[in-house]
Protein backbone atom coordinates (compact mmCIF):
# COMPACT_ATOMS: atom_id res chain seq x y z
CA UNK A 1 0.00 0.00 0.00
CA UNK A 2 1.38 3.49 -1.17
CA UNK A 3 1.38 6.30 1.68
CA UNK A 4 0.71 9.14 -0.74
CA UNK A 5 -1.53 7.11 -2.39
CA UNK A 6 -3.59 6.34 0.06
CA UNK A 7 -4.79 9.23 2.07
CA UNK A 8 -7.90 7.95 3.76
CA UNK A 9 -5.61 5.67 5.83
CA UNK A 10 -4.88 6.48 9.75
CA UNK A 11 -3.49 3.84 12.15
CA UNK A 12 -5.34 1.96 14.46
CA UNK A 13 -4.50 3.56 18.25
CA UNK A 14 -3.25 0.42 19.20
CA UNK A 15 -0.73 0.89 16.17
CA UNK A 16 -0.51 4.74 17.69
CA UNK A 17 0.59 3.81 20.86
CA UNK A 18 3.27 1.23 19.72
CA UNK A 19 4.85 4.57 17.61
CA UNK A 20 4.47 6.27 20.57
CA UNK A 21 5.97 3.36 22.61
CA UNK A 22 9.30 3.55 20.07
CA UNK A 23 7.99 0.17 18.80
CA UNK A 24 9.52 1.32 15.48
CA UNK A 25 12.71 1.90 16.34
CA UNK A 26 15.45 0.14 15.12
CA UNK A 27 13.36 -2.34 12.72
CA UNK A 28 14.05 -1.80 9.46
CA UNK A 29 11.48 -4.18 8.71
CA UNK A 30 9.06 -1.65 9.87
CA UNK A 31 10.50 1.44 8.43
CA UNK A 32 7.91 1.54 5.64
CA UNK A 33 4.94 1.22 8.45
CA UNK A 34 6.90 3.99 10.44
CA UNK A 35 6.44 6.26 7.75
CA UNK A 36 2.79 5.88 7.15
CA UNK A 37 2.51 6.92 10.84
CA UNK A 38 4.87 9.79 10.58
CA UNK A 39 2.83 10.97 7.47
CA UNK A 40 -0.05 10.50 9.20
CA UNK A 41 0.92 12.39 12.19
CA UNK A 42 1.78 15.36 10.26
CA UNK A 43 -1.03 15.47 8.84
CA UNK A 44 -3.13 15.25 11.36
CA UNK A 45 -2.19 17.83 14.37
CA UNK A 46 -4.73 17.08 16.79
CA UNK A 47 -3.01 13.66 17.11
CA UNK A 48 -0.37 15.58 19.58
CA UNK A 49 -3.11 15.43 22.11
CA UNK A 50 -2.62 11.99 21.77
CA UNK A 51 0.88 11.78 22.30
CA UNK A 52 0.58 14.45 25.05
CA UNK A 53 -1.70 12.05 26.72
CA UNK A 54 0.88 8.93 26.40
CA UNK A 55 3.68 11.20 27.65
CA UNK A 56 1.86 12.39 30.80
CA UNK A 57 0.86 8.39 31.78
CA UNK A 58 4.49 7.06 31.01
CA UNK A 59 5.29 10.60 33.60
CA UNK A 60 2.91 9.53 36.18
CA UNK A 61 3.62 6.32 36.38
CA UNK A 62 7.55 7.26 37.06
CA UNK A 63 6.80 9.58 39.50
CA UNK A 64 5.05 6.71 41.43
CA UNK A 65 8.01 3.66 41.45
CA UNK A 66 8.06 1.91 44.49
CA UNK A 67 10.95 2.65 46.75
CA UNK A 68 13.52 0.37 47.47
CA UNK A 69 13.15 -1.79 50.21
CA UNK A 70 15.76 -1.40 53.35
CA UNK A 71 18.69 -3.47 53.21
CA UNK A 72 17.48 -5.31 56.01
CA UNK A 73 14.17 -6.43 53.87
CA UNK A 74 16.55 -7.38 51.38
CA UNK A 75 18.71 -9.66 53.48
CA UNK A 76 15.96 -11.13 55.12
CA UNK A 77 14.58 -12.06 51.56
CA UNK A 78 17.46 -13.35 50.56
CA UNK A 79 17.57 -15.56 53.93
CA UNK A 80 13.86 -16.73 52.94
CA UNK A 81 15.19 -17.89 49.77
CA UNK A 82 18.08 -19.69 50.73
CA UNK A 83 15.85 -21.86 53.59
CA UNK A 84 13.18 -22.42 50.90
CA UNK A 85 15.73 -23.98 48.37
CA UNK A 86 17.35 -25.91 51.11
CA UNK A 87 14.30 -27.00 52.85
CA UNK A 88 13.04 -28.30 48.48
CA UNK A 89 17.05 -29.89 47.86
CA UNK A 90 16.36 -32.17 51.27
CA UNK A 91 12.70 -33.31 49.95
CA UNK A 92 14.37 -33.70 46.46
CA UNK A 93 16.85 -36.10 47.92
CA UNK A 94 14.68 -37.77 49.95
CA UNK A 95 12.82 -38.36 46.69
CA UNK A 96 14.79 -42.12 45.84
CA UNK A 97 14.05 -43.30 49.02
CA UNK A 98 9.86 -43.16 48.46
CA UNK A 99 10.19 -46.54 45.72
CA UNK A 100 11.55 -48.37 48.14
CA UNK A 101 9.39 -47.15 51.20
CA UNK A 102 5.99 -47.64 49.17
CA UNK A 103 7.34 -51.50 47.76
CA UNK A 104 8.17 -51.84 51.77
CA UNK A 105 4.25 -50.68 52.63
CA UNK A 106 2.60 -53.50 49.41
CA UNK A 107 4.63 -55.81 51.09
CA UNK A 108 3.73 -55.31 54.53
CA UNK A 109 -0.19 -54.97 53.34
CA UNK A 110 -0.06 -57.85 51.27
CA UNK A 111 1.28 -59.93 54.50
CA UNK A 112 -1.42 -57.97 57.32
CA UNK A 113 -4.23 -58.60 54.39
CA UNK A 114 -3.16 -62.54 54.67
CA UNK A 115 -3.02 -62.97 58.32
CA UNK A 116 -6.21 -60.57 58.14
CA UNK A 117 -7.97 -63.70 56.40
CA UNK A 118 -6.46 -66.50 57.93
CA UNK A 119 -8.00 -65.03 61.75
CA UNK A 120 -11.35 -64.41 60.09
CA UNK A 121 -11.76 -68.00 58.40
CA UNK A 122 -10.73 -68.91 62.19
CA UNK A 123 -13.98 -66.77 64.47
CA UNK A 124 -16.84 -68.14 64.66
CA UNK A 125 -20.03 -67.17 63.02
CA UNK A 126 -21.64 -64.32 64.41
CA UNK A 127 -24.74 -64.70 66.21
CA UNK A 128 -28.11 -63.72 64.40
CA UNK A 129 -29.35 -60.75 66.06
CA UNK A 130 -27.26 -57.71 65.83
CA UNK A 131 -25.42 -55.79 69.31
CA UNK A 132 -27.83 -53.26 68.91
CA UNK A 133 -30.26 -51.47 65.98
CA UNK A 134 -29.25 -48.41 64.57
CA UNK A 135 -32.53 -45.30 63.99
CA UNK A 136 -32.79 -45.22 60.03
CA UNK A 137 -32.69 -41.35 60.73
CA UNK A 138 -32.61 -38.77 63.42
CA UNK A 139 -35.15 -36.55 63.54
CA UNK A 140 -33.90 -32.66 63.38
CA UNK A 141 -34.25 -31.24 67.49
CA UNK A 142 -37.74 -29.04 67.63
CA UNK A 143 -37.50 -25.72 69.08
CA UNK A 144 -34.42 -26.09 70.43
CA UNK A 145 -32.62 -22.65 71.42
CA UNK A 146 -30.33 -21.81 69.65
CA UNK A 147 -26.62 -21.91 72.18
CA UNK A 148 -23.44 -19.66 71.58
CA UNK A 149 -20.66 -21.21 69.92
CA UNK A 150 -17.67 -20.97 72.61
CA UNK A 151 -14.65 -20.38 70.36
CA UNK A 152 -12.04 -19.63 73.27
CA UNK A 153 -11.92 -20.48 76.84
CA UNK A 154 -11.11 -17.31 78.81
CA UNK A 155 -7.85 -18.85 80.40
CA UNK A 156 -6.75 -19.17 76.59
CA UNK A 157 -6.62 -15.59 76.13
CA UNK A 158 -4.73 -12.92 78.06
CA UNK A 159 -5.25 -9.59 76.75
CA UNK A 160 -2.35 -7.45 77.72
CA UNK A 161 -3.80 -3.81 77.79
CA UNK A 162 -6.95 -2.68 75.96
CA UNK A 163 -7.84 0.94 76.54
CA UNK A 164 -11.26 2.46 76.28
CA UNK A 165 -9.97 3.95 72.51
CA UNK A 166 -8.59 0.74 71.72
CA UNK A 167 -11.43 -1.56 71.49
CA UNK A 168 -12.52 -0.33 68.12
CA UNK A 169 -9.29 -1.47 66.86
CA UNK A 170 -9.15 -4.82 68.58
CA UNK A 171 -9.39 -7.54 66.18
CA UNK A 172 -10.65 -11.18 66.95
CA UNK A 173 -8.97 -13.85 64.54
CA UNK A 174 -9.96 -14.11 60.69
CA UNK A 175 -13.81 -13.81 60.27
CA UNK A 176 -16.03 -15.74 60.21
CA UNK A 177 -14.68 -18.44 62.50
CA UNK A 178 -15.85 -21.84 61.26
CA UNK A 179 -14.95 -24.13 63.90
CA UNK A 180 -12.46 -24.04 66.79
CA UNK A 181 -10.65 -21.11 67.42
CA UNK A 182 -6.82 -22.09 67.31
CA UNK A 183 -4.91 -19.29 67.78
CA UNK A 184 -1.36 -18.41 66.46
CA UNK A 185 1.56 -19.00 68.89
CA UNK A 186 3.81 -16.37 69.80
CA UNK A 187 6.66 -18.12 67.99
CA UNK A 188 4.48 -18.65 64.65
CA UNK A 189 3.80 -14.88 64.22
CA UNK A 190 6.38 -12.15 62.85
CA UNK A 191 6.13 -8.24 62.37
CA UNK A 192 7.29 -7.30 59.12
CA UNK A 193 6.80 -3.87 59.66
CA UNK A 194 4.69 -1.55 60.49
CA UNK A 195 2.27 1.16 59.45
CA UNK A 196 2.09 4.92 61.00
CA UNK A 197 -1.43 6.05 60.86
CA UNK A 198 -3.02 8.74 63.21
CA UNK A 199 -4.48 6.48 66.05
CA UNK A 200 -1.31 4.10 66.15
CA UNK A 201 0.66 1.91 64.61
CA UNK A 202 -1.00 -0.98 62.41
CA UNK A 203 1.74 -4.15 62.24
CA UNK A 204 2.13 -5.98 59.21
CA UNK A 205 2.38 -9.86 60.29
CA UNK A 206 3.30 -12.98 58.50
CA UNK A 207 1.97 -15.95 60.37
CA UNK A 208 3.54 -19.62 59.60
CA UNK A 209 -0.05 -21.14 59.53
CA UNK A 210 -3.21 -19.15 58.45
CA UNK A 211 -4.43 -19.39 62.08
CA UNK A 212 -6.41 -16.56 63.93
CA UNK A 213 -5.09 -14.33 66.12
CA UNK A 214 -5.66 -11.59 68.37
CA UNK A 215 -4.06 -8.11 68.21
CA UNK A 216 -4.39 -5.32 69.39
CA UNK A 217 -3.06 -1.42 67.86
CA UNK A 218 0.45 -0.47 69.83
CA UNK A 219 0.89 3.37 70.52
CA UNK A 220 3.44 5.26 68.67
CA UNK A 221 4.62 7.09 71.93
CA UNK B 1 11.89 3.37 34.59
CA UNK B 2 15.05 1.48 34.00
CA UNK B 3 16.70 -0.38 36.56
CA UNK B 4 20.47 -0.96 36.64
CA UNK B 5 21.93 -4.01 36.44
CA UNK B 6 25.29 -5.25 37.69
CA UNK B 7 27.91 -5.72 34.61
CA UNK B 8 27.69 -9.52 33.11
CA UNK B 9 31.38 -10.41 33.79
CA UNK B 10 29.31 -13.98 34.72
CA UNK B 11 26.85 -14.79 32.26
CA UNK B 12 22.94 -15.29 34.28
CA UNK B 13 22.69 -18.89 32.65
CA UNK B 14 26.24 -20.00 34.59
CA UNK B 15 25.16 -18.23 37.85
CA UNK B 16 21.91 -20.82 38.13
CA UNK B 17 23.93 -23.59 37.51
CA UNK B 18 26.01 -22.86 40.31
CA UNK B 19 23.02 -21.73 42.23
CA UNK B 20 21.04 -24.36 41.84
CA UNK B 21 24.07 -26.80 42.78
CA UNK B 22 24.19 -24.82 45.73
CA UNK B 23 26.88 -21.94 45.27
CA UNK B 24 25.66 -19.19 47.71
CA UNK B 25 27.97 -16.46 46.39
CA UNK B 26 25.95 -17.37 42.98
CA UNK B 27 22.82 -17.36 44.31
CA UNK B 28 23.79 -14.14 45.90
CA UNK B 29 24.60 -12.01 42.65
CA UNK B 30 21.47 -13.55 40.63
CA UNK B 31 18.93 -12.21 43.90
CA UNK B 32 21.28 -8.31 43.36
CA UNK B 33 20.86 -8.29 39.76
CA UNK B 34 17.20 -8.84 39.75
CA UNK B 35 16.05 -8.10 43.07
CA UNK B 36 14.91 -4.61 42.27
CA UNK B 37 13.48 -4.93 39.10
CA UNK B 38 11.67 -7.90 40.39
CA UNK B 39 10.78 -5.96 43.56
CA UNK B 40 9.07 -3.21 41.53
CA UNK B 41 6.96 -5.32 38.98
CA UNK B 42 5.33 -7.24 41.94
CA UNK B 43 4.56 -4.24 43.63
CA UNK B 44 3.16 -2.65 41.06
CA UNK B 45 0.63 -5.72 41.07
CA UNK B 46 0.31 -6.47 44.92
CA UNK B 47 0.26 -2.20 45.74
CA UNK B 48 2.62 -2.82 49.15
CA UNK B 49 6.20 -3.80 50.18
CA UNK B 50 5.93 -6.72 52.66
CA UNK B 51 3.27 -8.85 49.63
CA UNK B 52 6.00 -7.96 46.65
CA UNK B 53 9.09 -8.99 49.05
CA UNK B 54 6.88 -12.17 49.45
CA UNK B 55 6.28 -12.71 45.88
CA UNK B 56 10.03 -12.15 45.34
CA UNK B 57 11.18 -14.63 47.77
CA UNK B 58 8.65 -16.63 46.05
CA UNK B 59 9.90 -16.43 42.17
CA UNK B 60 13.33 -16.62 43.37
CA UNK B 61 12.83 -20.50 44.67
CA UNK B 62 10.41 -21.33 41.82
CA UNK B 63 13.21 -20.14 39.82
CA UNK B 64 15.68 -22.23 41.48
CA UNK B 65 13.47 -25.72 41.83
CA UNK B 66 12.32 -25.57 37.93
CA UNK B 67 15.67 -24.86 36.09
CA UNK B 68 14.64 -27.53 33.10
CA UNK B 69 11.65 -25.52 32.22
CA UNK B 70 13.94 -22.32 31.88
CA UNK B 71 16.13 -24.30 29.14
CA UNK B 72 17.49 -21.16 27.64
CA UNK B 73 14.49 -20.12 25.56
CA UNK B 74 14.35 -16.86 26.59
CA UNK B 75 16.94 -14.34 28.60
CA UNK B 76 17.12 -15.46 32.32
CA UNK B 77 15.47 -11.56 32.99
CA UNK B 78 12.43 -12.49 31.39
CA UNK B 79 11.90 -15.63 32.62
CA UNK B 80 11.98 -13.98 36.06
CA UNK B 81 9.65 -11.61 35.49
CA UNK B 82 6.96 -14.16 34.25
CA UNK B 83 7.80 -16.64 37.45
CA UNK B 84 7.55 -13.02 39.43
CA UNK B 85 4.73 -11.93 37.95
CA UNK B 86 2.44 -15.14 38.00
CA UNK B 87 3.67 -15.22 41.61
CA UNK B 88 2.01 -11.98 42.31
CA UNK B 89 -0.84 -12.38 40.66
CA UNK B 90 -1.04 -15.95 42.66
CA UNK B 91 -0.32 -14.26 46.25
CA UNK B 92 -2.73 -11.47 45.18
CA UNK B 93 -5.56 -13.94 44.69
CA UNK B 94 -4.45 -15.50 47.93
CA UNK B 95 -4.35 -13.12 49.96
CA UNK B 96 -7.20 -10.67 48.86
CA UNK B 97 -9.91 -11.97 50.58
CA UNK B 98 -7.82 -11.92 53.64
CA UNK B 99 -6.76 -8.85 53.59
CA UNK B 100 -10.53 -7.17 52.60
CA UNK B 101 -11.42 -9.41 55.68
CA UNK B 102 -8.99 -7.85 57.88
CA UNK B 103 -9.56 -4.57 57.42
CA UNK B 104 -13.91 -4.40 57.23
CA UNK B 105 -12.96 -5.28 60.56
CA UNK B 106 -11.44 -2.46 61.28
CA UNK B 107 -14.35 -0.41 60.19
CA UNK B 108 -14.12 2.36 57.79
CA UNK B 109 -13.18 5.28 59.44
CA UNK B 110 -9.96 3.14 60.62
CA UNK B 111 -9.65 2.14 56.79
CA UNK B 112 -9.23 6.32 55.96
CA UNK B 113 -6.68 7.19 58.39
CA UNK B 114 -4.62 3.96 58.51
CA UNK B 115 -3.30 4.72 54.68
CA UNK B 116 0.43 3.90 54.85
CA UNK B 117 1.52 7.20 55.16
CA UNK B 118 5.23 7.32 53.39
CA UNK B 119 5.88 11.01 52.53
CA UNK B 120 6.60 13.78 54.55
CA UNK B 121 6.88 16.80 52.40
CA UNK B 122 3.01 17.29 53.46
CA UNK B 123 1.74 18.51 50.33
CA UNK B 124 3.70 16.91 47.23
CA UNK B 125 3.76 14.04 49.11
CA UNK B 126 -0.34 13.58 50.21
CA UNK B 127 -0.83 14.23 46.27
CA UNK B 128 2.00 11.26 45.34
CA UNK B 129 0.40 9.34 47.82
CA UNK B 130 -3.27 9.77 46.36
CA UNK B 131 -2.06 9.15 42.89
CA UNK B 132 -0.10 6.19 43.58
CA UNK B 133 -3.52 5.19 45.71
CA UNK B 134 -5.44 5.60 42.15
CA UNK B 135 -3.17 4.02 40.30
CA UNK B 136 -2.93 0.87 42.09
CA UNK B 137 -6.78 1.35 42.01
CA UNK B 138 -7.14 1.39 38.26
CA UNK B 139 -4.65 -0.98 38.30
CA UNK B 140 -6.96 -3.35 40.00
CA UNK B 141 -9.44 -2.69 38.27
CA UNK B 142 -7.74 -4.24 34.61
CA UNK B 143 -8.06 -7.90 34.81
CA UNK B 144 -4.82 -9.91 35.91
CA UNK B 145 -3.98 -10.52 32.37
CA UNK B 146 -3.94 -6.91 31.47
CA UNK B 147 -2.51 -5.38 34.85
CA UNK B 148 0.54 -8.40 34.07
CA UNK B 149 0.67 -7.02 30.42
CA UNK B 150 0.77 -3.50 31.39
CA UNK B 151 2.96 -3.65 34.31
CA UNK B 152 6.09 -5.72 32.34
CA UNK B 153 6.20 -3.10 29.83
CA UNK B 154 5.46 -0.44 31.95
CA UNK B 155 7.41 -1.32 34.99
CA UNK B 156 10.58 -3.73 33.44
CA UNK B 157 10.68 -1.68 30.37
CA UNK B 158 10.14 -5.15 28.06
CA UNK B 159 9.30 -4.57 24.37
CA UNK B 160 5.96 -5.26 22.79
CA UNK B 161 8.19 -8.55 21.85
CA UNK B 162 9.57 -9.56 24.74
CA UNK B 163 6.31 -9.39 26.57
CA UNK B 164 4.56 -11.38 24.04
CA UNK B 165 7.65 -14.18 24.56
CA UNK B 166 7.52 -14.06 28.35
CA UNK B 167 3.48 -14.24 28.40
CA UNK B 168 3.20 -16.92 25.45
CA UNK B 169 1.06 -14.54 23.53
CA UNK B 170 1.27 -12.70 20.05
CA UNK B 171 2.19 -8.93 19.61
CA UNK B 172 -1.46 -8.04 18.60
CA UNK B 173 -2.62 -9.42 21.94
CA UNK B 174 0.04 -7.71 23.70
CA UNK B 175 -0.79 -4.07 21.71
CA UNK B 176 -4.60 -4.51 22.38
CA UNK B 177 -4.16 -5.40 26.32
CA UNK B 178 -1.85 -2.28 26.68
CA UNK B 179 -4.77 0.29 24.98
CA UNK B 180 -7.07 -0.91 26.97
CA UNK B 181 -5.04 -0.85 30.20
CA UNK B 182 -3.90 2.68 29.06
CA UNK B 183 -7.48 3.87 28.29
CA UNK B 184 -8.65 2.54 32.13
CA UNK B 185 -5.71 4.67 34.02
CA UNK B 186 -6.27 7.52 31.87
CA UNK B 187 -9.59 7.63 33.02
CA UNK B 188 -8.93 6.90 36.39
CA UNK B 189 -6.50 9.51 36.51
CA UNK B 190 -8.17 11.96 34.97
CA UNK B 191 -7.50 14.75 36.93
CA UNK B 192 -4.05 14.66 37.16
CA UNK B 193 -3.65 14.07 33.14
CA UNK B 194 -4.25 17.24 33.03
CA UNK B 195 -1.64 19.05 35.44
CA UNK B 196 1.02 20.24 33.97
Amino acid sequence: MNVASDSNWEPDPELLAAYFDGEFEGRPELADMRARVEAWLEAHPGAKEEWAAHRKLRTLWQETTPAEPADAAWQETLARIQAGQRGSTETRRRVPWLPLLAAAACVYAVIALGWGIAQFRNTPEPSALPVAIAPKEIPPPQDEPVEVLPVADASEITVLRIDGADTATLVVGLLPVDGDLELADPGEVRIVHCRACPRGVVPHVRQGENRPMIYARADTD
Amino acid sequence: MAVGLAPLAVSDESLLNQAVAGHRNALDELFRRYRLLAFRVAHRLLGNEADALDAVQEAFVKALLHLPSFQGRSSFKTWMLRVVSNAALDLGRRRGRREALSMDALGPKFREECEPLQETDPGHGLQRQDLRKKLHEALDQLSPAQRQTFVLHAEAELSYREVAETLGISIGTVMSRLYYARQRLRAVLEPWMTEE
